[in-house]
This record gives C-alpha cells, structure tokens and sequence, in this order.
C-alpha cells in the first residue's frame, strides 16, 4: 500500500546502524543517493530493511539481525554496547509526527529499549522498558480537559482512572510485553467526542491500569477516530510495506520457474519475480497491468510484450515476445529483467520503494523511462546510483550525497541552495553530474 | 585561512595521484610546503581529445583554491603540449589553473629523486635500477610509484623545473 493520503515521509534519522553512527536525512517523494563505494549508501537502505524487520519478522524470525550474521555486525564498529535508533519524521493529516525506536541484539537476544510516538504539539508517548510515560501539551491538555469535563460519562472516568494534575506528565509500569505502536496503543479504549478523543485502560487489561490520555481527532472514511490510533495503523500499514530491492540478480530471476503462490511482495533479491509479476497478470484478467504493458513497449519495443505459460506440471514460467518470436526466460536480456523488477515494485504499490543499484544493466534510454515512473509511483522511493548518466537524469534537489569522514562514519548532505546551483550550471554550461564529480555541489 | 589551499588535482592517471599526493604530505612533513595545503580531489586527466578537460575546470573552479594539471610529454615538445591542453583551459579559469609538464613521465621524479640517469626513457632507467638494487627478479610497476616517495632526495628533486613549478603551484 503506497503512502497513505495525507501521509508524507519527511526525514529519517539512524544511529549507530553499521557505518550510520548519526545520520540524518531530509527526505522528498524521489530521493536519488550518489556517494564513492563503501561511503555507506547500502547501509543506508539496509537500515529500512531492518526497521521493517523490527516490526514485521520473517515468519519465525525471533532475531533480525541474523540476517547480517549477528548483532556485532550491524552495530557500529561493533560495539555491541551501542544501542541501533531509526527514527522518522512525517506530516500526518496536516500534523507532525515522530516516531523513533530503539532496539539492541546484545548477548544474541533482539530486544526493544525505547519507542516513542509523538504528535506535535499535543501528546507524545515514550515506552521504555516496561515504563510508558504519557506527557500531554499542557496547552491541549486544558482544551481537552474542558471538553471531556462537559460530558458526564468521560468526565467521570477521567477522575477515576488518574488525577486530572498528574495527567501532564506522567509515568506506569505496565510489565507486560509487546511494543508500543503494535500493542500498547492498540490495547486501549477510545471515545471519541467532537474534537478530542480520550485512551485508556481497558478493564480487561489490568496490567494497563492507570493510563489516560488525550488526543486530537482525525476523520477517517466516515468516522471520527483518535488520531493516536490512525498514526498507529498509518505507521504499521508504512513499516510493514517497505520494499527494499538490493542485489538484483536477473540471472537468479531467470532460474525460478515454481508452481504459482500468493506471494503479493517482492523479495529483496527479486528472486521471486516470476511470482509476484504472475499474480498481478491474473489479478488484471490474465493481462500485464497496462503501467508495465507500457513503459515495456516504450523502452524495449513496440512489439515485445510479456505472458505467463503454465507447464505441464502446473508451474508458471514468463515468456516474452518480440513480434512472434517467444524468448523463455534464459533468452531474455539481463536489462529486461532489471526493468521488470523496478515496475513489478512500483505496481505492488509499497509505502517506501528502496533501490540499491539503479543503473545496473539499464541503458541510459531506459532509466529515463524507469525514473519517470519512479517519480510518479506515488510512493517515497529511494535509489541509489554510480552513474553520472542517472545523476544528469535528475534535479538538484532530488540528490543526497553519501560520503564517509575520517572514522569511517557515513555523512549524508542535500544541496543546499539547488536554485543557485541550477544558475551555476548553466552559466558554465556543465552538466550535474561534471558538478558532482568535479567539483562539490553541497 | 592563510597558509591554506585546497587544490584539485588532474594527473596523467591515477598512479600519478597516489604519487603526488603522498609526497605533498612528505613535503608538509619536511616544511616544504604549509600544513594548511591539500589536494582534496583528483581525477585522471581525460583521454587523448581533451575537450573534457574544459568541462572538469569549469566545473571544478569555484569549488578549490587551485587546479593543477600533471600532464606528460613521453619526449614531444613542452611547448606544444602544454599549448594543447591551455586551448581547454578557458580564459576565467586561467588565474586558479597551473599546468605542469613532465619532459617524460612522472618517473622522471622518482630518477630524478633517487639520483637515477634517465636519458630519454626514466622507466627503463627505473627498471634497470630496480634490478641492480633488489635483484634480477624485481621488477617496476606504475602501482609501486608512492613506495619510492620516503626514498627521494628532496634536495636534489627541488633544483629540477617541474617539481619547482609543482610546489610553486601549491603554495598558497
Ligand atoms: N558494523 C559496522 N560499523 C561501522 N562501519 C561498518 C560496519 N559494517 C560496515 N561498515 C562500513 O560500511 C562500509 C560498506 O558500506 P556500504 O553501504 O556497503 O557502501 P556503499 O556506499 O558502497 O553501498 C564498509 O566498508 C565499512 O566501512
Ligand atoms: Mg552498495
């Protein structure tokens, strides 16, 4: 599910993830990093990969970090002492919010130390350990509180569940486990009235008991909910629909001919393609959706469009046809497969759209072409490259430019001011990418 | 800062950079040049048709004190050749630009440093060198070329043309 309405990633913070010892990164709808090799541009997407794996594990994945072979591998400088924190900063129907988490893999055990869910001016709420802390704004507080004291029925839960002084800022040991945004925040009771709602303890939770808090309202679809629990959903929907493609391999694409499955995602190595791309074919009456029909004609083709076969034994494999010649997949180019995975992702629709190697197989034509889609997928996509070709492609103020200082530590800049560097470039007459190589464009 | 320059560095290839940029810290360490100077890019100096060379300047001059190209001659005439790499050099540019030209290759240094005879080929000359000091078996590679930067006479190197006009360009 791409970002919902309203809902804009606007930065995203990392410490002590592999060579992002402190990182933090303005972000737009399409954000093009360029940096030397091991300047920690990889680190980078593999930070959302983890993020993602925080709240939504492979199935009996009790550890993400065996992924990377262990804690000791991804945190920095393997100091297994560090705690790893992403964080990230959105606009949320007009309002802002943070979100930030914190986690350790210390002794071979993954555990959460710390999250904390804030809206601006209003509530933030801070887990760490087994001790949630509630801190309302003492300004909204009072508005609330006005409003809550004038219906009878939440006036007088209010008063029984926490005294209205200590509501500003106060602290519960709620023992249990689960983490905030998937359960805590899920687990509590909501009224909504006309311009706040009110959380709390539901008596069926004991362990809950004690906690109340207020926030603003949101309309969403026909009802009027809290907005604590719709950035709750909105941020799980996000975390949950990262799609990061590293290492596309299109000779290990090819190999895959399997019976079909539900898989609706593509994995990070894009293996299974064949699966994905079939499932989205048959979800569009046995035909390819007409964004990929497209863009496949526009960059390899009037006549070369794509089907699926089914075996003998039941399996699907893709065939392509240029005019009334059928390829399998061994006759198909590395490059159409690199482009097929790049518009099978945008078509499953993810919240963030990670690519490590853009370039890799692709003409200059045929980025174009891919970026074009990039920037209108309406998702948050992030794509790294190495080619001045893709950086001459793009504007200024798309760039992020990764490089790492003396202790190794990645170090991510915009360009500062794109308007004047724009002037500079064309006052001179060279291209971005020369600005980039040659000179210094942040 | 005064006693600082940061300079953009174009060598004939990137054996050349190592080279230079290790003995630019050698002659900081030794006083010879200010500790505020360094070569804080550097990019191969494009191939034979050089128009790109005017793009990199022209894309490189804001952003550094100083642009020094180390181009070789392999034996043609230094006048020529540095007159075909000023024709890419344009005219704003020329103030922060210097061109150095090596009568051969950058082993002429290194000959040069270790008091090595060149006559007209400075590799053969390093080479047989080589041989001579370490063994028939050693031979020279361009990727050796920063080994030799602790060996060389400093003294001997400053009374040769291009590596004066070398740290005269990198003196702030
Ligand atoms: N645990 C770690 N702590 C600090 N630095 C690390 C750690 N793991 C990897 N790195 C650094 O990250 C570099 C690789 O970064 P990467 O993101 O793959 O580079 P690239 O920008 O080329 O994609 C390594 O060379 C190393 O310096
Ligand atoms: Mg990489």
């Amino acid at each position: 599910m791409p970002l919902a309405e309203g809902v804009e990633l606007k930065e995203i913070w990392i410490k002590n993830f592999k060579s992002l010892k402190d990182v933090k990164v303005r972000l737009g709808e399409f954000n093009l990093l360029i940096g030397p090799n091991r300047s920690g541009k990889t680190n980078f997407l593999e930070a959302l990969e983890l993020l993602k794996a925080v709240y939504f594990p492979r199935p009996g994945e009790v550890n993400p970090f065996l992924r990377w072979w262990g804690y000791d591998r991804v945190v920095w400088r393997r100091d297994e002492s560090l705690p790893i924190t992403i964080g990230l900063s959105l606009a949320m129907a007009g309002r802002d919010v943070k979100f930030e988490v914190t986690f350790t893999g210390i002794g071979g055990k993954f555990a959460l130390l710390k999250e904390v869910v804030e809206v601006n001016s209003t509530v933030r709420l801070e887990k760490v350990g087994s001790v949630l802390k509630i801190k309302h704004d003492p300004e909204f507080l009072n508005r609330g509180l006005k409003e809550a004291e004038e219906n009878e029925r939440v006036k007088h839960l209010i008063s029984s569940i926490r005294a209205k002084s200590e509501l500003a800022n106060y602290s519960v040991d709620i023992r249990g486990k689960g983490t905030l945004l998937k359960d805590v925040i899920y687990s509590l009771t909501e009224i909504s009235l006309e311009n706040v709602s009110i959380l709390y303890s539901p008596a069926k939770r004991p362990w809950l008991r004690g906690i109340l808090l207020l926030s603003p309202n949101v309309d969403f679809g026909k009802q009027r909910t809290s907005f604590i629990m719709f950035i709750r959903n909105k941020l799980l929907d996000l975390l949950n629909n990262i799609l990061v493609l590293k290492a596309v391999e299109p000779r290990k694409i090819k190999e895959v001919v399997s019976r079909p499955a539900k898989e609706k995602t593509l994995t990070s190595d894009a293996s299974n393609l064949h699966n994905v791309l079939y499932n989205l074919f048959m979800e569009n009456r046995a035909k390819m959706p007409p964004r990929i029909e497209k863009a496949i004609k526009d960059i390899f083709g009037p006549d070369v469009y794509v089907s699926f076969m089914l075996t003998e034994d039941g399996r699907i494999f893709m065939r392509v046809y240029e005019g009334d010649m059928p390829l399998d997949p061994p006759m198909i180019s590395d490059g159409f497969y690199k482009a097929l995975v790049v518009l099978t992702a945008i078509e499953t629709r993810p919240s963030i759209l990670v690519i490590d190697e853009l370039e890799n197989a692709l003409h200059p034509k045929a980025i174009q072409r891919l970026i074009d889609e990039l920037k209108n997928a309406g998702c948050t996509v992030i794509a790294v490259t190495h080619s001045p070709a893709v950086v001459d492609i793009v504007d200024p103020e798309d760039i992020v430019l990764v490089d790492r200082d003396e202790e190794g530590a990645t170090v991510m800049k915009r360009v500062e001011d794109p308007e004047a560097l724009k002037r500079k470039l064309a006052e001179r007459g060279i291209t971005l990418s020369e600005g980039w190589l040659y000179g210094r464009i942040a | 800062m005064a006693g600082s320059l940061e300079a953009f560095l174009i060598p004939e290839d990137t054996y050349g950079a190592s080279f230079l940029k290790a003995l630019v810290n050698r002659l900081k360490a030794e006083g010879l040049l200010p500790p505020g100077v360094n070569i804080v890019k550097d990019w191969k100096l494009p191939g034979r048709c050089r128009p790109k060379l005017e793009r990199m300047v022209k894309a490189a001059y804001d952003d550094y004190d100083r642009i020094i190209v180390v181009a070789d001659a392999e034996g043609r005439d230094v006048r020529g050749v540095r007159k075909e790499l000023e024709i890419h050099i344009p005219d704003f540019c020329r103030p922060k630009v210097r061109i150095i030209i090596l009568d051969y290759c950058i082993e002429e240094w290194v000959c040069v440093g270790l008091g090595v005879r060149f006559g007209e080929n400075p590799v053969r000359a390093l080479k047989d060198y080589l041989r001579k000091q370490r063994g028939a078996k050693t031979d020279y590679h361009k990727y050796m070329l920063p080994d030799f930067v602790p060996e060389l006479d400093l003294d001997r190197l400053s009374s040769y043309g291009s590596f004066r006009e070398f740290i005269g360009a990198l003196m702030p």
